[in-house]
């Protein structure tokens, strides 16, 4: 989307966002090829597959190339993956090759949840969604005291609009 | 963002019991239905069990005996875990020891304000609220009040809309 | 405001409720326990022969008893389930072993419905369900009140709701007192608004608009909130409604009709044998196709009979009211401001007669019912009527032609935007149709060419925007864009458009929705502190520049 305009500053998110999704993206990766490889030589080996037994792989190919292409694209999906806090919303900016860009106003803001599991923690990564009565915003990999900020800052503006909707 | 320097109101201690007893329930049953059948097993087909290999299904329910004492151990510090935070302009609730989750509403988005309470929890003399936004979904469910702090919680939540709707319209 | 130191005691519903709640349910129970009963009655009569009499008799105890239980537990669950209403917040206590209390602030209020099943109405019974913004669910159903009771509820709570400040003892009134009593000019003007949508009248509307006095829009009324008088603004006629609902009908009828016509006869075509089978399997082909296509078209059109007969809107200081029912009545009230976006659609059978539907999303509606359809089959007169009230203001003076044009496509430059020719591939029928506008208060979006669909978002109502890139945009060099409401019937994407626009459109959306919200969020439509606060933020805001 070359025509959004470039004077738009949006904050990335953390680095090392990169090396949590890819750790994910990795276990994944070796899991299913293993599980649907293991099936297919089982299979193999106990039946006669015939002109099969190449097919049988191919659930096992087709989930390692899915995970392999999400490794490649990672980085910079995180790169792009970022935030900007205009004056009445704020823009959410995501996606490497199918880019999107969300906006959510303050004043339509309904709750704030933030969220962090065990291996985020050991990196600072928190996740943020943003909810709106119809729509979700989630901001990923957000370093906890800025996503803390976020919360917090997003919540008082959204409570200076009044009403429910 | 755990240990952050808010002062975070707790539940009710009473809700460790109330769940102590609902974990060992749901844990009783859940073990009760994976032993017994192989119990029956044992004595109705024993040939299947020729094979000293053949024990290590119960491996099955152990696990999840196991897994239920585990549970059983966390629950203090889950229930430990539970907090909610009343600020100027919204309201914090926090859970989970591993799997951490805060949300914050802005009380100018409290659509209403649910208490629950089933029979059980009404023996430990604690509640659940449920506050419904636009948002949808159960954005916030907190269990662990006692029913006069959920009533005047509650009291509180949908009246801070007003005062400073006031104080909006005084400036 | 809050007035917590008077004592407002709890009410129960009706106490036959449980029963007509559930007459289906017991009366199948009962049947159930009688016929099983009769087995082991008989043999008890043989194990300690009784008379005739006596094993009737025994009957009879056991029906009673099974009555007294019923009776038992019906009294329990209608005493646990009480509610109020206190000067700013509706409260409920239900639940015998789960209990459950909930409070409700009435300026949360979205709607309120009055329903009148076909078996509470022959007991003089309504349902009241009030309505927060909590997606499909209802968040208060009271069933069954008498009907004066429910009519009394629902003007009380829209009262303190509105949070108007006046006597609210004028709201005793009936309507009808109520409008002798206020003939000051309306707080919304709506008459106003419609002749702001008939200005330029080219297209037959009626000019003669029912008039109260002259004034501008809302914003520039500061104080002293006097009350619209209730005003009908349309009823669908007879003929229409049922002319819609044999059209409807037929049409959903054909394609059953047809699907279960060629599958029934094909299967009977492989089974027989080949000497008759032809003949047969057509006659087979048409009896079949016949039937089920007037049974299907039977079914529906009574059913659409039932829902839109005497279909008729009304607009108060409460919002607009649509009521309608033949067998089952429903009255619905939207109050002002509740409407998140509108619909206006055209089926292809529509078209042949020049019809449209207009459905709203309403938060406390969600996506579930036939609540949201504010004009099941309406001319065109009837859409701008319509329109007058569920956006009163449409920001611009030619709101009539707007629509229209969007609706007829009379020119092709009309405003609208249109997908570009490298991305027609991706919108064959569509095409140039599919485009959208803007005006100072909405956001129209036009979908379809043999169907026709114009959706209008006001300003300040949308949830979130969005501009993206599907494969289809990746491809072509197009973006395409979704102003996300709350869940409704409203469809609110913009596909393939010329990136720059949309993206301008992005921003301009931003910078417009802020001013909007700003000079619109309220949740008491009428009260004064509310008032003040919006009147100053008028004042304070800029005029809205006319974008167009």
């Amino acid at each position: 989307m070359k025509a959004f305009p470039t004077n738009i500053q949006f904050r990335p998110v953390r680095a090392q966002l990169t090396a949590y999704r890819q750790i994910y993206n990795v276990i994944q990766l070796v899991v299913y090829v293993t599980i649907f490889g293991l099936i297919a030589a089982i299979i193999n080996t106990t039946v006669d597959t015939g002109a099969w037994q190449f097919a049988l792989y191919l659930p096992a190919i087709v989930f390692g190339l899915y995970y392999l292409v999400g490794i490649i694209l990672t980085p910079f999906q995180v790169r792009i993956h970022g935030w900007s806090e205009q004056a009445d919303d704020i823009i959410v900016r995501s996606g490497a090759i199918f880019r999107s860009y969300r906006a959510v106003p303050y004043g339509r803001l309904q709750f704030v949840v933030l969220r962090q599991g065990p291996l985020q923690r050991t990196f600072d990564l928190a996740d943020l969604t943003i909810t709106t009565a119809g729509s979700t915003a989630t901001i990923t990999g957000l370093p906890t005291a800025e996503a803390t900020r976020l919360r917090d800052d997003l919540s008082a503006r959204g409570f200076a609009r009044l009403a429910g909707l | 963002m755990y240990h952050e320097q808010l002062a975070y109101r707790r539940v009710s201690p009473r809700l460790i019991p109330l769940r102590q007893i609902t974990n060992a329930i749901g844990f009783a049953c859940f073990f009760l239905f994976t032993f017994f059948p192989l119990v029956i097993l044992r004595l109705a087909i024993p040939e299947f069990f020729s094979h000293g290999i053949a024990y290590l299904v119960f491996i099955v329910p152990v696990g999840i005996l196991v897994w239920g004492i585990v549970m059983a151990c966390i629950i203090p510090r889950r229930v430990r875990a539970l907090g909610y935070l009343e600020r100027d302009s919204d309201l914090v609730l926090r859970r989970g020891i591993l799997f951490r989750r805060q949300v914050a509403v802005p009380y100018g988005r409290i659509q209403y304000v649910d208490i629950q309470q089933g029979p059980l929890q009404r023996i430990f003399g604690v509640t659940v609220i449920v506050i419904t936004t636009a948002g949808g979904g159960t954005a916030s469910t907190f269990e662990g009040l006692p029913m006069a702090e959920a009533e005047r919680l509650r009291d509180d939540l949908t009246h801070r809309g007003y005062q400073s709707l006031a104080e909006l319209a005084a400036s | 405001m809050s007035d917590t130191t008077v004592y407002i005691p709890w009410q129960r519903v009706h106490p036959i409720s449980p029963f007509i709640r559930s007459w289906s349910a017991l009366l199948i129970f009962v049947y159930l326990i009688t016929s099983l009963s009769v087995q082991t009655l008989q043999d008890i009569v043989a194990a300690f022969s009784l008379s005739v009499g006596q094993s009737l008799l025994l009957l009879l105890v056991v029906i009673i008893l099974i009555l007294l239980v019923a009776i038992g537990l019906y009294a329990i669950s209608w005493r646990f389930y009480q509610f109020r209403i206190t000067s700013d917040a509706v409260e409920l206590h239900a639940g015998v072993i789960f209990r459950r209390r909930r409070y409700m602030r009435l300026d949360r209020l979205q709607a309120v419905d009055i329903d009148r099943p076909f078996f509470a109405r022959i007991f003089g019974l309504s349902k009241l369900a009030l309505h927060a913004a909590d997606g499909s669910e209802t968040t208060l159903t009271l069933e069954y009140l008498k009907e004066t009771d429910a009519e009394q509820l629902r003007r009380e709570i829209l009262h303190l709701a509105s949070g108007a400040q006046d006597d609210p003892t004028l709201d005793q009134a009936t309507d009808q007192q109520a409008a002798a009593q206020h003939s000051v000019a309306p707080r919304y003007p709506y008459a106003d608004y419609l002749q702001q949508y008939v200005q330029h009248n080219p297209h037959g509307v009626p000019t003669e608009v029912p008039t109260s006095g002259t004034r501008g829009p809302a914003s520039q009324q500061p104080a002293a909130a006097p009350k619209t008088p209730p005003r009908d603004l349309l009823t669908i006629p007879f003929s229409r409604v049922v002319g819609s609902a044999f059209v409807s009908g037929l049409y959903g009828g054909l394609g059953t009709g047809l699907f279960s016509a060629i599958s029934v006869s094909f299967f009977v075509w492989l089974g027989i044998d080949s000497e008759n089978s032809v003949m047969t399997s057509v006659i087979l082909l048409v009896v079949i196709f016949v039937a089920v296509t007037a049974f299907v078209a039977c079914i529906t059109a009574f059913a659409l009979v039932n829902t839109n007969f005497n279909f008729t809107a009304r607009t108060s200081d409460a919002g607009v009211r649509i009521s309608s029912g033949m067998l089952s009545t429903t009255s619905n009230t939207i109050p002002p401001g509740r409407i998140q976006a509108i619909q206006i659609s055209q089926s292809v059978v529509y078209r042949i007669f020049g019809w449209y539907r207009i459905q709203v999303t309403v938060a406390g509606y969600g996506l579930q019912d036939s609540s949201t359809t504010v004009l099941p089959v309406g001319k065109f007169d009837d859409v701008i009527t319509m329109m007058s009230v569920l956006a009163p203001d449409p920001g611009v003076e030619y709101a009539n032609d707007l629509i229209y044009g969007a609706l007829k496509y009379t020119s092709d430059a009309d405003g609208f935007t249109g997908v570009p020719g490298r991305a027609r591939l991706w919108q064959p029928v569509a095409g140039g149709r599919h485009g959208y506008t803007t005006t100072p208060t909405l956001l129209l979006i036009r979908y379809a060419r043999l169907r026709r669909i114009l959706a209008m978002i006001p300003h300040e109502r949308i949830q979130q925007s969005a501009v993206y890139q599907s494969l289809s945009d990746k491809l072509s060099g197009t973006v395409s864009a979704r102003f996300l409401t709350p869940p409704g019937p409203v469809r609110v994407d913009i596909s393939n458009h010329e990136p720059g626009e949309l993206i301008k459109l992005f921003f301009d959306e931003a910078q417009i929705a802020a001013h909007a919200r700003r000079m619109t969020d309220r949740n008491q439509w009428m009260a004064d502190d509310e008032l003040a606060a919006f009147d100053k933020a008028s004042a304070k805001a800029a005029p809205a520049g006319d974008r167009r």
